[in-house]
């Protein structure tokens, strides 16, 4: 207190032009940061930087690596299996992202407009919640028991029982893709139903009886009302969903493994395979680096989207 | 005493597009209640947070004394502020909240306490100590914000529009207390306003901010008959001042402002400099200083009635001149028993010491102003 | 009947139907945790994992309730770990001014929308290198690298929202900057600190991915990765039974939960998203 009384009147003596931030107040904001920087820096940059690296070595099981230069990328549009993989990656993201997209609009619509401030109107949101709430290791054993190429499954035993089919099926053998992506989607819904509803939730009641007024129909109160307000929150569910499919690939880890064979095996999913399964790092890191690309790409698109001056208020205290 | 000595404040360092206060000068004696008013985005509520320490200024140097404070943490200053939104801490009780300052200056619990039931009963609020502020209503958060900032017995009182969320009447008992208070405890005292009625009522010297400058420093009565300029003049007083353009014309010894509606002869006794001759001028008259006369008299001035107001306490009438040349209409005021009605024909003078003649430079001053 | 409810009937029955699965996928799991497929009769054998160690089909794995403990210690100092960084972090995003304060919010949000996973192989090797593999310290610091940057992103919003008049009150009643930070602000924004704390919460309880890679000891697994050795095996006949009764025990604290909380998730809205 008494050497913080002295230094003032110091800087009084030497001219107010002079005056120089303590060091702690010029440091203040850098010590809040300082620990998610730190983070950031060692489990993002750095692996970043190191894919990079690594996708130019030879990096496997021997754990000795020499530098290969563009002999992975060579590799990679000669691999026989990346038209199938590629293929793939298109199908589950697309099939995903359009399916998902469609059934959020009907449900936020159909919750939020339609049965507006009705107590059922939040049950069935919260039941809607709850498949994005499980923890996904729970939830796909729904998934395997419905599809369960045994007499147990559900599906096997209700159509035997019919006496449709007379030997259980193998769902998985025929159609992995199908189930990894129904799965997928009803975990995914409940996302893009929460932005679309809190936008629909924002419009004014006023809007509402204004059109009702000038005797539109439903059709065109929701053409031209609703849609309108949720072009935003539809952009940024589709490209944010899109990052989403094409990177991760957990479900599809839980539910197939990527099998049988490699029918739903994606990119991103291939590259954790080379590298974990095959000890391929250099080579696993490779192709990752693509789906790096296009993620970093889809991301850049999300960015652009936001207001950031909006965002960024400089502080109203100086010091 | 607080000394401001050539302020300069940009909020975005260099860049003079950002300036807010550009070079403002201000003495406030101790115990003095200064009011600083003036329309939005003027400087006021800057310069009252660089008096609180929360915003520094780019330039000049503020003294409390002759402590020069521009780089003092606000924590040091001993001051006390009431906000608009009076920034009670939801999460803390009343007395809590009054205590806070007390506690951050490491004072006993118990004695702190003491102190937060004593300003309570001041301000009439000690039945609501252990209320959360969200439990209270607008004028008893008010009070709750005044006992915080008075219970550290501060060298310097601010307060921010400390009375704009409060319901007209409540204004009134609310002002009186605070001049009352401030008058006991003989806090230096600074408070900003956009309301000029308030400034007016409760300040010993009011400060007219606009353009980040300060337009006018004086007592509220001068700032009413003698306003520097065209801003203060026109900013002051409601219904507000009307404004005539004219020309200053001089024949065989006698000034006249001559507009394109009637001619104004200007009184022996506050004659122009002959410097003035024939330049234009706008001729302000607060419509309170226009009476009616009858034809007899000379001044007389002939106005054709457009508009009647019941103001309550008595009329506003809006009148144009018969051949409706001038641009402008001008208001004036009078009372309820003045026989006036839409389309009359009155007679009308202006009462002689009180016009103002301002001269067409920029800032618009007063040529009356040292008469 | 007005066309106004039938329309409004038709709603309910549309919605009824869309969510019928999950309804069904929801008494699912009751009955086949409580039921005996053979025989078709209520059973609580499935729940014999209460004081056994689970053994089937070739895998062997410990006894539940350390698996239990460990799960609550994990999800908890993952709370603390993030509530920790994330709070201070969004504070100065929000209230402070710094050199690189615009850049870095936008590596913030690019960091938010860009899956780490895709960067794992690397980030598995520098664990290798930094000795972190198989360790709790491990998983926590890449868990928390993930999940960071939307904890900052949506606390920085509640940030944004305290009136600067509480803060500048703060410091002239006698604050410090940091002052007003701990004794006003953070009690201002309790309401966002528990939000972020549910979400680091339920992250760190599902997580089972990083302690599939990282973790090779199974008395070291939580109960994600626990149910996960149970669920990604080769072969496919699974025991649902077993499956389910273990899941059911792990995800019903957590919906049950969550139902208490929902409005919480409802509130976090997009941020600086551009509206219409």
């Amino acid at each position: 207190m008494k050497t913080e009384m002295n230094l003032e009147i110091n800087l009084e003596l030497n001219e107010t032009k002079t005056y120089k931030k303590p060091l702690r107040k010029a440091i203040y904001p850098y010590l809040f940061i300082a620990p998610f920087s730190l983070l950031v820096l060692v489990f993002f940059i750095l692996p970043a930087i190191a894919t990079v690296g690594m996708a130019f070595t030879d990096l496997n099981a021997s754990m000795k690596p020499h530098f290969v230069g563009l002999t992975n990328f060579k590799r990679i549009f000669s691999d026989y299996n990346l038209p199938q993989i590629l293929g793939n990656t298109a199908v589950f993201a697309v099939l995903s992202l359009g399916i998902s997209l469609l059934f959020a609009l009907v449900i936020s619509i159909a919750t939020q407009y339609f049965l507006k401030g009705k107590m059922l109107a939040v049950v069935y949101r919260i039941l809607w919640l709850i498949p994005s709430i499980i923890p996904s290791v729970v939830y796909v054993t729904f998934w395997k028991f419905i599809f369960d190429p045994t007499e147990g499954g559900l599906i096997n035993k209700f159509l035997l029982n019919m006496g449709i089919i007379s030997d259980p099926v193998s769902w998985f053998t025929k159609g992995a893709m199908a189930i990894v992506i129904l799965a997928t989607i009803i975990s995914t819904i409940s996302g893009g139903m929460i932005l679309l509803s809190s936008a629909i939730n924002s419009i004014p009641e006023d809007l509402y009886k204004a059109a009702r007024v000038d005797g539109a129909s439903e059709k065109s109160v929701i053409m031209k009302i609703i849609l309108p307000t949720l072009k935003w929150p539809l952009m940024y569910i589709t490209i944010s969903d899109l990052i989403g499919f094409v990177s991760s690939y957990f479900f599809i880890m839980l539910l197939t493994q990527g099998g049988p064979m490699r029918d739903t095996t994606t990119l991103s999913l291939y590259a954790f395979q080379q590298a974990f399964n095959l000890k391929y790092y250099g080579y696993g890191a490779a192709v990752s680096l693509i789906v790096v690309f296009i993620s970093f790409v889809l991301t850049m698109l999300l960015i652009r989207m936001f207001d950031f001056n909006q965002m960024i208020k400089p502080s109203r205290i100086e010091d | 005493m607080i000394t401001l000595r050539n302020i300069v404040k940009n909020y975005d360092g260099k860049k003079e597009s950002s300036r807010a206060v550009d070079g403002l000068d201000l003495v406030i004696n101790k115990g003095e209640f200064v009011a600083l008013l003036g329309p939005s985005g003027c400087g006021k509520t800057t310069t009252l947070m660089m008096l609180a320490g929360l915003l520094k200024p780019t330039s000049g140097e503020i003294y409390f004394g002759d402590r020069l404070v521009n780089h003092v943490e606000p924590k040091d200053r001993n001051i006390g502020m009431v906000f608009q939104s009076y920034a009670l801490y939801p999460h803390l009780t009343v007395r809590d909240n009054i205590a806070f300052p007390l506690r951050e200056r490491k004072m006993p619990k118990a004695q702190a306490y003491e102190r937060a039931k004593e300003m309570s009963k001041i301000v009439q609020i000690d039945h609501l100590l252990d209320r959360k502020p969200s439990q209270l209503s607008g004028g008893q958060q008010q009070r709750v914000a005044m006992a915080r900032a008075l219970a550290k017995d501060p060298e310097i009182l601010l307060l921010d529009e400390p009375m704009s969320n409060l319901d007209a009447r409540l204004k009134l008992d609310v002002r009186d207390e605070i001049r009352k208070l401030q008058r006991e405890l003989g806090v230096t005292t600074i408070i900003v306003t956009h309301d000029q009625e308030e400034a007016l009522a409760i300040s010993d010297r009011v400060a007219i901010l606009n353009g980040g400058k300060i337009q006018q420093y004086a007592p509220p009565e001068e700032l009413f008959s003698q306003p520097v300029n065209l801003f203060v003049a026109s900013f002051l007083g409601n219904p507000p001042m009307n404004l005539i353009d004219g020309v200053v014309q001089e024949d065989k010894g006698v000034q006249a402002i001559v507009t394109s509606g009637f001619e104004f002869r200007i009184p022996e006794a506050r004659k122009l400099e002959a410097k003035h001759i024939g330049k234009p001028v706008k001729l302000g008259i607060r419509p309170h200083d226009l009476m009616l006369t009858d034809g007899s008299d000379p001044n007389a001035i002939a106005m054709k009635v457009d508009l009647v107001e019941h103001l309550g306490s008595g009329k506003l009438v809006k009148v144009m001149d018969a051949e409706q040349k001038m641009q402008s209409t001008i208001r004036f005021v009078t009372d309820n028993e003045a026989p006036v009605r839409h389309g009359d024909t009155i007679q009308m003078k202006i009462r002689e010491d009180k016009f103002h003649i301002f001269d067409m430079t920029e800032d618009g001053h007063n040529l009356m102003q040292f008469r | 009947m007005t066309t106004s409810t039938l329309k409004k009937a038709l709603a309910h029955t549309y919605m009824t139907l869309l969510t019928l699965p999950i309804i069904a996928m929801i008494v699912w799991y009751f009955l086949a945790a409580t039921m005996n497929f053979t025989t078709g009769e209520f059973s609580l054998d499935n729940f014999s994992f209460f004081t056994e160690p689970v053994e089937y089909s070739g895998i062997k794995l410990p006894l539940i309730w350390p698996i239990v403990l460990n799960t609550i210690v994990y999800s908890l100092m993952i709370v603390a770990i993030e509530v920790g960084i994330s709070v201070p972090t969004a504070y100065a995003f929000s209230r402070l001014d710094f050199k690189g304060k615009g850049a870095a919010l936008k590596f913030l949000f690019l960091m938010r929308s860009f899956p780490g996973i895709t960067l794992i192989i690397a980030t598995f090797f520098i664990l290798v290198k930094m000795g972190l593999v198989n360790t709790y310290l491990g998983v926590m610091l890449v868990a928390t690298t993930g999940s960071l940057p939307g904890l900052v992103y949506i606390m920085k919003g509640f940030f944004d929202e305290v009136p600067w008049d509480i803060e500048w009150a703060a410091m002239v009643d006698g604050t410090t900057r940091f002052g007003a930070f701990k004794k006003v602000l953070v009690p201002y924004v309790l309401s966002g600190i528990g939000a972020i704390s549910v979400f680091a919460f339920l992250g760190a309880y599902g997580e089972w991915f990083l302690f599939k890679l990282l973790i090779f000891n199974d008395d070291m697994l939580t109960l994600a990765g626990y149910l996960a050795k149970l669920v990604t095996k080769e072969n496919q006949i699974v025991n649902y039974g077993l499956i389910t009764a273990i899941g059911l025990f792990y995800t019903l604290p957590v919906v049950v939960f969550y139902i208490f909380t929902q409005k919480m998730f409802m509130k976090v809205n997009m941020g600086g998203a551009k509206q219409s």
